[in-house]
């Protein structure tokens, strides 16, 4: 293994051209993973040295947000509080303080997929001879899949995808930019779409809308800290004239899932309300690859959308 | 290959080399001699090993020892020099210590919060202290504890 920490752009992006090359952000997920054996012989690319990727700053297009700017520095910064709390309503969940204070927006988008049968030590994974996602050929959850069943378990990536957050990525071979929605893959082996040597150059968030709100829900073991079992966000927009409606569920899949509504009403009807919970647990297919199972999950599902919207007042009340 | 580092602990300088894995906890605890920070799970998960980084309560089974360069880093040690640290002496007097193992982390993000906000309540204090887990005294005497210091606690 070995480190390197350039402190120029162009240095950055020649050490991840390296085969093994690793990014290290705040190093919650990846150093983890390098003592239980997950990751081998990685060149640790540091992004401490580079300034410009912890900024935050106002444009007029969009609030741009670096890659190594830390989750609590997100969560105290004033102005993002004011135009999107629910950003930092969701990543004041994520882990403990010691977590947030070093880990990074980036390092949470690119958190690696988990799985109760990945994030083991060796000698336990070895016991069951691997799986899919590390040194096996089957997926223990879904023996007769073909690919790896690990969830998506980056609850900022939730939040931001309500918002409609792009992502800027960088190589060698220059720029592009995706939605949140499309950076993720529906395959928990490789479930990022990073093609080699890029990375997140930044996090844009355009300006919010007018009549925009959004909460976030996060199913979990602990509420002290723990991984999403079950994230959800949901986000509204009313124009003056019609409502549109959209839920980002995480931790059910190795990709995000979204369910949209629109031309609605001011306020909802139970109906829509039931059609937009059936629509959320159609789409999403927990399976047993967390602490709590699917069926936990799905019902956890109908019970987030009622509050969620509840608590942002969109059901319409029954006459008196 | 090892790489040179430098490190600022309890004001003092440490050079030496150290391996691109080497963990700020390991470096700690086996070159500088400076065990109170403790090894509990190193995965990030029991907070045993809580320092301050910068003033920040961080992991320090969680960050490299190369990553820690350029920064303040403050353990337990540095606490009590000639008399105890209020703190430390809230913990006995409200019996906030058993096995002792979590205290040094317990502390440290105590103390944290402290010197941010004075004013803090139980809440906060619940907060800050959520990562460091304790199997011994069921949290209630540790947060009395923090709490006995609070400037502004409303308590209960």
């Amino acid at each position: 293994m070995s480190y390197c920490q350039p402190t120029q752009l162009s240095d950055l992006l020649s050490c991840l051209a390296h085969p093994n090359a690793r990014i290290l952000a705040g190093g919650t997920d990846l150093i983890p993973h390098l003592q239980m054996g997950l990751v081998e012989d990685p060149l640790l690319v540091s992004l401490k040295g580079l300034p410009e990727l912890k900024r935050i700053e106002a444009k007029p297009e969009a609030i741009h947000i670096g890659p190594a700017v830390t989750l609590q520095t997100l969560i105290d910064h004033k102005p993002l509080r004011e135009i999107y709390p629910v950003i930092g309503q969701t990543l004041s969940q994520i882990g403990a303080l010691q977590h947030r204070q070093v880990g990074t927006i980036g390092g949470n988008l690119c958190l690696d997929t988990r799985c109760s049968w990945f994030n083991q030590s060796a000698f336990w994974r070895e016991s069951l001879g691997f799986c899919l996602k590390k040194g096996g050929d089957i997926c223990q959850v879904a023996p007769k899949s073909k690919r790896c069943h690990a969830v998506l378990s980056c609850d900022g990536a939730i939040a931001l995808a309500a918002c409609q957050a792009r992502l800027v990525l960088l190589s060698r071979a220059g720029k592009r930019e995706v939605s949140l929605m499309e950076f993720y893959r529906p395959n928990g082996m490789d479930h990022i779409d990073l093609r080699p040597g890029e990375f997140i150059y930044k996090i844009l968030l355009p300006h919010a809308p007018p009549g925009f709100q959004a909460t976030y829900f996060k199913g979990r073991a602990r509420q002290s800290f723990d991984f999403p079992l079950l994230g959800l966000a949901i986000a509204t927009q009313w124009d003056g004239a019609q409502r549109t409606l959209s839920f980002v569920l995480g931790g059910v899949e190795s990709c995000l899932l979204q369910v949209q509504m629109q031309n609605l009403d001011s306020f909802l009807t139970p109906e829509q309300v039931q059609s937009a919970i059936k629509s959320c647990q159609r789409l999403a297919r927990p399976m047993e690859n967390a602490f709590y199972g699917p069926s936990w999950r799905k019902k956890m599902i109908a019970s987030f959308i009622a509050q969620g919207l509840q608590q942002m007042n969109l059901i319409q009340e029954d006459a008196p | 290959m090892p790489n040179p580092c430098r490190l600022m602990v309890n004001g003092e300088i440490w050079e030496g080399l150290v391996d691109p894995f080497e963990t700020l906890l390991e470096v700690l605890r086996e070159r500088l001699d400076l065990t109170g920070a403790k090894q509990g799970c190193s995965q990030g998960e029991c907070g045993a090993c809580t320092v301050l980084v910068d003033g920040n309560p961080v992991m320090a089974c969680l960050m490299l020892a190369l990553e820690a360069q350029n920064t303040q880093i403050e353990t337990i040690e540095s606490l009590a020099t000639q008399e105890l640290h209020p703190l430390q002496i809230a913990f006995v007097e409200k019996g906030a210590v058993q096995c002792g193992f979590c205290t040094p982390g317990m502390v440290l993000s105590a103390k944290a919060l402290i010197d941010k906000n004075p004013h803090f309540q139980e809440q906060d204090v619940r907060a800050a202290l959520a990562g460091n887990h304790c199997r011994c005294t069921g949290y209630t005497k540790i947060i009395d504890a923090v709490m006995s210091l609070s400037t502004g606690a409303k308590h209960g």
